[in-house]
């Protein structure tokens, strides 16, 4: 043991860092520094997102509803007297908005709210230009309810509903052609009447897309079913033919030109710029195979060409994570190749292969370019039926529900357009949290 | 049980080919973006009286309206486009040549056309003249053809406010740029005192003098926008200094954000326009097919009810609206009566070509239950001449019946298919029906002729799986096929009226209404490869940074917490960030950078729109980065931190060097992503097409003039129009070259620790 090396008492104690350790330490901890901020940039980016859609959104949630009473009278709802649904169907929407009208100036009679300079017309312009439509499918369907006095729910104004969430102001009414400052005072008025209240809205989940002068009454029903029916689709189709592609590229294919050739293919697919594919889905299902425009099942067929190679290659891998050991002791049993790869290796990639499946379909449900060619940027106000019907009925899809939202000239429209985001978030979110569980919850490490 | 999980979504399938031949019942509208609120106004009101279902209206330009509505005759096709500008004479041949021949145009009033600025800055009041030389390129100024000096308004004229010059005019693609060049610019040229002399002059004649008059400058003052009014108001938010171009009825529905300028004296309004006190103006249009009258329910109805006085008349919805009404909308509504009156009439023939298609669900159903009864019978009969003695086949009972199954349903189907897609005309034919039933019974037969106990029933299915998964693989090659098939023919009818040369070597993108445009490529390529390079820049560094952390530092609950949160910002829809781009980071860089170091005043850039495609890239880059690093080996690691190396200097030195070919497949697909981008650059990178090296400057991309020239108001059979075909492909190819490129790294340079 006398050869063991004598530390020179020069170089100090060992607990001293010499310059090039403590330049090594600190090049480590710098190192690590980066990564933190980097980390740390994209957690940032985030929150800052999600933080401003959140801001903007949430009050979408939300809808001023007024309560009125309003006359059925007969000499104008139904001329002839004898209650004939066909007869009264002639009296329009434009016979019915006077009613309205007349009903706020008389609830402002009764609960004396007196506004200078406003007249009967004006006051009316606080309820939606969807209310007459629900008097009138309410009389129609109700004939007998002619002649006397019902009251309604009726949804308020966009403006008003705007000056409930703050949108709107006194000052900002006086510039505004749309809603004057009386206006808000008469809606200030009902709502200290208990008349006219801000609460939840279901409506903006279930209900249909409205236009333009009726940005209150707008909902997001028909793309949310819209964007169900194409998942279903993609799904129906990507889910079989993915793994159908991931099983022989992984399992079987030769290492032959044809195979190169396809895997060059399904590499380039997965980043070919979406609105190409939009392009393909004009051309090939709409213009030549003649199937309907606008229909869910296009817009789920571009989406499966969209998204089959983004299966197919979290999928490969999952196949490919499966031990080998695995495939020789199949074998080595008996089992033939195709029952090796169908009884062993495809139930343990199995979660692997879902989890990539979610994640591929996450990404299809947000995709809007390639729709906006293959008419899906649609007004659609009637709901399409249950599938496999609806599938070729019209609807929209709720990425481009948004985007049509932002191209709408009411101010009312940005604040429905965020809470579609917050909507397809949410959807994105649950999608997501699923992958996360099931890789969790399943997935074994060999 | 296995055959139930086959037959159940097949019988699905069929059922739904079965309802796919329904008749359509609601009117489809399809085009002008400007026409589409009023034609939803009228659509909803339609819906809610008349007892039919509400028509569905689509945007997407004129160009694209008019294309599909000219696509021929029959459900599959639109019934009413919206234009916002006539139909072209061109456009009526192709028409005719598709067999549209009768065309009812309706023309339903007017847009006004309004310049505002931001409602809190000073009020405007423009003579044509004044925009003209804002605008121009070249103005002249004592005589002398300049080019623009003018940077503030009060320059042009001392009356006008003390402002900068910055102007939001609708892209070329719109129509409204037309009139925009026709009713103010060359108004205001020509108005202007000797203007015309000296430009005639200097240019060589009276055209070349008209055409310099509209040719608008480039310097960034005047900002094509080729979104809608939505995206130039929010460019007013952006920038108060802003002026903007708008449509009547946009303005009014914002009258708390915006002030309208005067034109010449006169404050639009729908009476000034009506009246043509205000000059600048356009006609809207629908046209109705007339074959359809009779074929979709409600359409002649949805044309009438349009020109009601409930709607069109004073005080109804359109006109509250802002449409400026037609003086002439009783003639209109007399012409449409008539053709209405007249096409309602043949009905009953052609609609009876819908239920034509019906028959095609039902030999799918045929085969598939002849698939269902030889799975059964096969099995069943291998096992009776056995006794039922399993071990005396040479494969287990099932693979019988899969085999007779097999061979009735997939050459049938793969027939079918064929036939469809060789003739979509002919679906539902009784031929196809009876070849594909015909195919079917002799695979039966033949499958169920083979089925002896010593036949190798297992070996025969797993061929046929194998070409299952075969085909199911090539579907990839079948896609990229189509995808080049869509665009070539196009793309070749694009290059026989553009030159190729002058596409891919111009060095000027400038679209026009009239033709003679300058079509080159090459300031999108170098735009889209400006900003994807900026992207890269941001996001490779952040995810690569933020990969290594989360894989070799992190702890298992950072991590559990952190991979998820980044990962989400590739779900959040790009248009979130193109909003992102526009209101928040576009005038964060302009009045902090751009501005102070006197590079720019834009606040659409490179810049913006690359920055922020960088935070959108930054999960692509570490979630791929961060699997491929830990998929280095342990043991490498293991042995150069026992030789003593820091944990850093393992990284740098071993991991990442291992990692690299993957890692740049990372990147490599990150950037074929950035290059594909739409909605990003289209709000925050602007839309001028500009060879530039000042990363402050608006550029655009090819995929936003993709998207724009598919969806403007330009005559469709225009190169204006193609040109988005021959972009398609050329960003086809590149990205082709890319992954290929990708794919050859990853190959050459993997390290395999196996």
């Amino acid at each position: 043991m006398t050869d063991m090396p004598v530390r020179d008492p020069a170089r100090g104690s060992l607990f001293d860092l010499d310059a090039r350790t403590r330049r090594r330490n600190a090049a480590e901890a710098r190192f690590k520094l980066y990564g933190l901020i980097a980390v740390s940039v994209g957690i940032v980016a985030l929150i800052v997102l999600l933080g401003s859609i959140l801001a903007n959104g949430a009050s979408a949630f939300q809808q001023t509803f007024v309560v009125l009473e309003v006359e059925l009278p007969e000499e104008r709802l139904d001329k002839a007297g004898n209650r004939d649904p066909a007869e009264m169907a002639k009296v329009s929407t434009f016979g019915y908005a006077p009613l309205i009208a007349e009903a706020v100036e008389r609830t402002m009679a009764e609960q004396d709210i007196a506004i200078q300079g406003i007249s009967a017309k004006q006051a009316g312009e606080i309820i939606s230009k969807e209310a007459p439509g629900q008097l009138r499918d309410f009389v129609l369907s109700n004939p007998e309810a002619v002649g006397s006095t019902v009251t309604f729910e009726f949804l308020a104004a966009g403006r008003i509903d705007g000056f409930m969430k703050g949108r709107v102001t006194p000052e900002s009414a006086a510039r505004d052609q749309n809603v004057s400052p009386e206006q808000l005072r008469v809606a200030a008025a009902f709502a200290e009447a208990g008349l006219l209240e801000k609460r939840f809205n279901l409506g903006f989940i279930t209900g249909a897309d409205a236009s333009d002068q009726r940005p209150e009454a707008a909902g997001l029903g028909v793309a949310i079913l819209g964007s169900i029916y194409m998942m279903l689709v993609v799904l129906v189709l990507a889910l079989p033919i993915g793994v159908a592609a991931s099983i022989y590229l992984e399992e079987f294919a030769p290492k032959n030109r044809w195979t190169d050739l396809i895997e060059v293919n399904i590499s380039n697919l997965a980043a070919v710029p979406s609105i190409v594919f939009g392009i393909l889905g004009l051309a090939a299902f709409i213009n030549f195979a003649g199937l309907p425009q606008s229909a869910p099942v296009v817009g789920g067929l571009v989406l499966t060409l969209m998204t089959l190679p983004r299966i197919i290659i979290p999928a490969r891998a999952a196949l490919n994570a499966v031990p080998p050991s695995i495939r020789d002791a199949a074998l080595g049993v008996g089992a033939s190749k195709v029952q090796t790869v169908f009884h062993h290796v495809l139930p343990l990639a199995a979660p692997g292969i879902l989890t990539g499946l979610i994640i591929g379909l996450g990404q299809a449900l947000g995709e809007t370019a390639p729709l906006l060619l293959i008419g899906m940027v649609a007004f659609v106000k009637d709901y399409p039926a249950a599938p496999p019907e609806g599938l070729f009925d019209p609807a929209s899809a709720l990425p481009v529900q948004i985007y049509n939202w932002t191209q709408r000239a009411d101010p009312a429209f940005v604040e429905r357009a965020s809470g579609a985001i917050i909507v397809l978030l949410i959807f994105l979110l649950a999608m997501n949290a699923l992958a996360i569980f099931l890789r969790r919850r399943f997935e074994r490490r060999w | 049980m296995n055959l139930a999980k086959l037959i159940a979504p097949a019988i699905l399938l069929a059922t739904t080919f079965c309802t796919a031949a329904q008749a359509r019942e609601q009117v489809q509208v399809a085009g002008s973006s400007t026409v589409l609120p009023y034609a939803t106004i009228v659509a909803e009101a339609f819906g809610e009286n008349l007892g039919f279902p509400t028509p569905v209206v689509e945007s997407g330009g004129s160009s694209a309206g008019l294309k599909r509505f000219c696509e021929g005759v029959g459900e599959g096709t639109i019934d009413i486009a919206n234009a916002s500008r006539a139909i072209r004479e061109k456009e009526i041949a192709e028409c005719a040549a598709n067999g549209v021949t009768e065309i009812v145009e309706v023309r339903i009033g007017y847009d006004g056309i309004v310049f505002a600025s931001s409602a809190g800055g000073p009020a405007f009041a423009f003579t044509p003249e004044h925009w003209w030389r804002a605008l121009a390129a070249e103005v002249v100024v004592d005589g002398q053809v300049v080019p623009n000096p003018y940077t503030r308004w009060d320059q042009i004229d001392p009356g006008l406010p003390s402002q900068e010059i910055q102007a939001f005019v609708p892209g070329t693609k719109h129509g409204t740029r037309e009139v925009f060049e026709e009713k103010v610019i060359r108004a205001g040229c020509e108005a202007a005192l000797d203007a015309m002399a000296a430009l005639a002059a200097a240019k060589g004649g009276e055209d070349a003098a008209k055409e310099a008059c509209i040719a608008l400058r480039t310097d960034g003052r005047s900002v094509d926008i080729d979104g809608d009014y939505t995206e130039t108001m929010a460019r007013i938010d952006a920038n108060p200094d802003g002026i903007g171009v708008f449509g009547l009825s946009f303005y009014e529905n914002n009258t708390a954000k915006l002030q309208v300028a005067t034109m010449s004296g006169v404050v639009p309004t729908t009476a000034t326009i009506a009246s043509g006190e205000y000059p600048v103006s356009r006609p809207l249009y629908f046209y109705v097919k007339a074959a359809h009258l009779g074929l979709i329910p409600g359409l002649g109805d949805y044309a009438e009810f349009f020109l009601s006085d409930d709607v069109a008349g004073p005080g109804g919805p359109l006109e509250t609206y802002g449409l400026v009404a037609d003086p002439a909308l009783a003639e209109t509504r007399a012409q449409v009566a008539a053709a209405v009156a007249a096409g309602a009439a043949p009905a009953g023939e052609t609609s009876a070509a819908a239920p034509g298609r019906l028959p095609l669900a039902w030999p799918l159903l045929a085969v598939l239950s002849l698939a269902a009864l030889g799975f059964v019978v096969s099995r069943g009969r291998a096992l009776a001449a056995v006794g039922g003695d399993q071990r005396k086949l040479h494969s287990l009972p099932n693979y019988y019946g899969w085999h007779t199954a097999l061979l009735t349903l997939v050459p049938a189907l793969l027939v079918l298919a064929a036939w469809l897609a060789l003739a979509p005309g002919a679906a539902g034919s009784t031929a196809q029906a009876a070849v594909a039933i015909g195919l079917a019974g002799l695979g039966f037969l033949y499958g169920l002729g083979r089925t002896a106990p010593e036949f190798r029933a297992r070996k025969a299915v797993e061929a046929g799986v194998l070409g299952l998964l075969i085909l199911a693989a090539s579907i990839a090659i079948v896609t990229t096929a189509g995808i080049v098939l869509s665009m070539l023919f196009e793309t070749r009818s694009f290059f026989t009226q553009y030159e190729w040369t002058r596409f891919f070597f111009n060095t000027t993108w400038s679209p026009q209404f009239r033709g003679n445009s300058e079509l080159g490529i090459l300031p999108l390529l170098w735009g889209t490869l400006y900003v994807s390079f900026i992207a890269l820049l941001v996001s490779v560094p952040v995810g690569l940074f933020a990969a290594i952390y989360m894989s070799e530092y992190a702890g298992p609950r950072f991590r559990a917490v952190a991979k998820p949160a980044i990962e989400i910002l590739a779900g959040i829809p790009t248009i979130v960030y193109g909003l992102f781009a526009l209101i928040t980071v576009g005038p964060l860089l302009r009045d902090y950078f751009a501005q102070p170091l006197g590079v720019g005043a834009s606040s659409s850039s490179v810049m913006t729109a690359g920055l922020v495609m960088g935070i959108m890239l930054i999960p692509f880059v570490s979630s791929l980065s961060d699997d491929i690093i830990n998929a280095v080996p342990q043991a490498m690691r293991d042995g150069s931190l026992g030789l003593g190396a820091t944990q850093s200097e393992t990284i740098r030195q071993v991991v990442l060097p291992a990692a690299l070919p993957g890692i740049v497949g990372a990147v490599l697909l990150a950037a074929s992503r950035a290059i594909g981008e739409t909605m990003i650059v289209v709000l925050g990178a602007g839309a001028a097409a500009r060879l530039d090296l000042n990363p402050f400057e608006a550029m655009t991309t090819v995929t936003v003039k993709i998207v724009s020239q598919l969806t403007g108001d330009t005559d469709f059979a225009s190169p204006e129009t193609l040109v988005a075909f021959a972009l398609g492909l050329t960003l086809f190819a590149m990205t082709l070259g890319l992954n290929v490129l990708a794919l050859w790294i990853v190959r050459r340079y993997r390290e395999q620790y196996e």
